[in-house]
């Protein structure tokens, strides 16, 4: 349709990072951000496989792109990043057994991130190899980081550690509630509204709707983002 | 009618090729630590007792080396140095199922010596407060005898420190019933 | 049939698959805007869910019989990617008045990892079939009463006046967090 600029590479890379991070921006991957982030170390563990499943997906199918067909575009897909995270699931389970048993189920529920499939279907399906592995490597970057502050501010306040070490001060009394569910919640809430505040953005419309790789067979955009989210 | 064989025959051929590869990779990274005295096993025993010669007790009767577990759920081995110490691998249910993954060792007098995690499933920062030497050292001493609510749960972590108990309890009574035959293997 | 019972309750309110176990949480945001679309995908939810599990446990004991049990990721989200597009075609041809309603939200609910959570689950904690299903049908409940009852909360805060940066997503997640705090009472109920 219109002629897309061949944007750089660099530009694939950094743009995952902090413009378009997946989590923060485009507001994708919510359930492992709030699962797996009692503790840093597991947002960093978590995030990384995470990359790992992205890049190695995002390079195949690349790949195979005008192999498949149309019709079964979807379920390829899945199929393809199922392996991966199956895969990645041996190596920890082998080499670092820790994060293996800290990352429980969500490490499998990593298939049907919605990052994953979204780069797939929006990116790696059009577009080379090259672009696809660093878009690929920027969001799971960019996801990453995500993960570490969120991490890092629910274990700060709720169990008085920073990746293991102890604070002086906080880590007799930590607020436990940062490392429930309800604090989850609330300080994504309050990191997305600084990010909003930062970038003085606007605030977002609906949620996930844009990225979400449904979006095409819903029609373009789902009604229900028509209508702004909060916003007078 | 080649529009309606081609996707379906695609996306089979994607699913052998995926379960083809994960095939080859599962039997290059899994290893088989059933009834082998692993490094973590031995790090475990000698955390607890110090150095010995610790062996896992295995079904002499059975084809494959099997541990023996005396028929008790959640025992996965019964490790002992032929002479007075005595350590079971158990895993017990905390607050997540097998969230617990433990070494208890049993002093000569059937109460528990100390505890070594080798895994935990628990939730971090609160359920993972079981680690901590203030909860642990009370379990210490734990016997057959013991009521198990004569030791408080940590708040916020009340299924994890009832895990705990459990497999005290099941660990001390299995020793309690079984000392003979543990002892008179070697 | 006691037992089955408190798989159903303990799944709808001590463990919320969505307010406790963290699972389902891009739909809840996304869809929870309108009471109206916010029961239709619960509907849809619990429909997939409990014929997911009906699907996936012979195919987990298949894979069991072979020693393959490691390809079940693959394995159940393939199920689950394919049942959802048959049911999409069959709703399609059969009852078009329903595909309107529902049919917009069949797509999603394959990356809903709700629906692959709660299958990995039976399997995890060692359910029977008829446990599993029970499980899968009340794990449905509470992802559909968590996203009822936060339709109606959100509806409130669209008329609240709240500060700039806050609108939009940050206030619904801080809901989020209350309604979940809420929840937090009903631990230790049923055991």
């Amino acid at each position: 349709m219109t002629d897309k600029k061949t944007k750089s590479n660099w530009y694939q890379f950094t743009k995952g990072l902090i413009k378009e991070n997946p989590t923060l921006v485009t507001l994708l991957g919510m359930c492992p951000t709030l699962a797996v982030t009692t503790m840093a170390v597991n947002g960093i563990g978590m995030g990384l496989a995470t990359t790992f499943v992205l890049v190695c997906s995002n390079i195949v199918i690349s790949l195979l792109k005008n192999v498949i067909p149309k019709a079964v575009r979807l379920p390829s897909f899945i199929v393809i990043i199922a392996g991966f995270v199956t895969l990645i699931g041996f190596i920890l389970q082998r080499y670092v057994p820790s994060l293996y048993s800290a990352l429980g189920v969500f490490l499998t529920l990593i298939t049907v991130n919605c990052i994953i499939l979204g780069r797939a279907e929006a990116f790696a399906s059009k577009n080379k190899v090259l672009p696809s592995a660093l878009d690929g490597l920027g969001m799971g970057l960019g996801f990453t980081l995500s993960l570490f502050t969120m991490g890092s501010v629910r274990e700060i306040l709720g169990a008085g550690s920073w990746l293991g070490m102890k604070i002086p001060g906080i880590s007799s009394e930590p607020m436990l509630i940062f490392i429930m569910p309800a604090g989850g919640f609330f300080v994504l809430g309050c990191i997305i509204a600084l990010v909003n505040k930062l970038a003085n953005r606007r605030p977002p419309k609906e949620i996930s709707c844009e990225g979400c790789p449904s979006a095409s067979i819903c029609g373009g955009s789902c009604d229900t983002c028509e209508k702004e989210g909060g916003g007078k | 009618m080649k529009n309606s064989i081609m996707p379906p025959l695609a996306l089979t051929v994607i699913c052998i090729v995926v379960s083809g590869l994960l095939a080859i990779a599962y039997n290059k990274t899994y290893v088989d630590t059933t009834g082998v005295m692993t490094d973590e096993l031995k790090a475990g025993c000698e955390d607890i007792f110090g150095e010995g010669d610790y062996e896992i007790l295995l079904d002499s009767d059975a084809e494959e080396k099997t541990p023996v577990t005396f028929d008790t759920d959640g025992v996965v081995s019964v490790i002992t140095d032929g002479k007075d110490k005595c350590l079971v691998e158990l895993v017990e249910d905390g607050y997540s199922k097998g969230g617990l993954h433990l070494l208890i060792g049993i002093n000569s007098e059937g109460a528990v010596e100390g505890i070594y995690f080798l895994e935990i499933g628990e939730t971090p920062g609160v359920g993972t407060k079981v680690q901590e030497a203030s909860f642990l050292d009370k379990l210490i001493g734990f016997d057959a005898e013991t009521d198990e609510n004569s030791v408080d749960n940590i708040t916020s972590a009340t299924y994890s420190s009832k895990g705990m108990k459990a497999a005290c309890k099941k660990a001390v009574t299995l020793y309690s019933q079984n000392k003979e035959a543990i002892f008179s293997d070697r | 049939m006691k037992d089955l019972i408190i798989i159903v309750l303990s799944a709808v309110f001590v463990n919320n698959v969505v307010l406790s176990q963290f699972m389902g949480i891009c739909p809840f945001l996304g869809v929870s805007k309108q009471l109206k679309s916010s029961v239709g995908m619960g509907g849809a939810v619990i429909f997939v869910m409990v014929c997911a599990t009906a699907c996936t446990y012979p195919v987990y004991m298949l894979l069991d019989k072979f020693k393959i049990t490691y390809l079940r990721t693959v394995a159940f989200i393939l199920v689950i990617a394919l049942f959802v597009q048959l049911v999409e075609i069959v709703l399609k041809k059969v009852m078009p008045p329903l595909y309107s309603a529902l049919g917009v939200y069949l797509p999603l609910i394959t990356t809903n990892c709700a629906v692959l959570g709660v299958t990995v689950a039976n399997i995890d904690n060692g359910y029977s079939f008829v446990q599993s299903v029970f499980n899968a049908l009340g794990t449905g409940l509470a992802f559909s009463l968590a996203l009822i009852l936060f339709s109606g909360v959100r509806g409130r805060i669209e008329h609240s006046d709240i500060p700039e940066t806050f609108k939009g997503v940050p206030s619904t997640l801080i809901a989020a967090s209350i309604v979940s705090l809420s929840f937090m009472g009903f631990g230790g109920l049923f055991g």
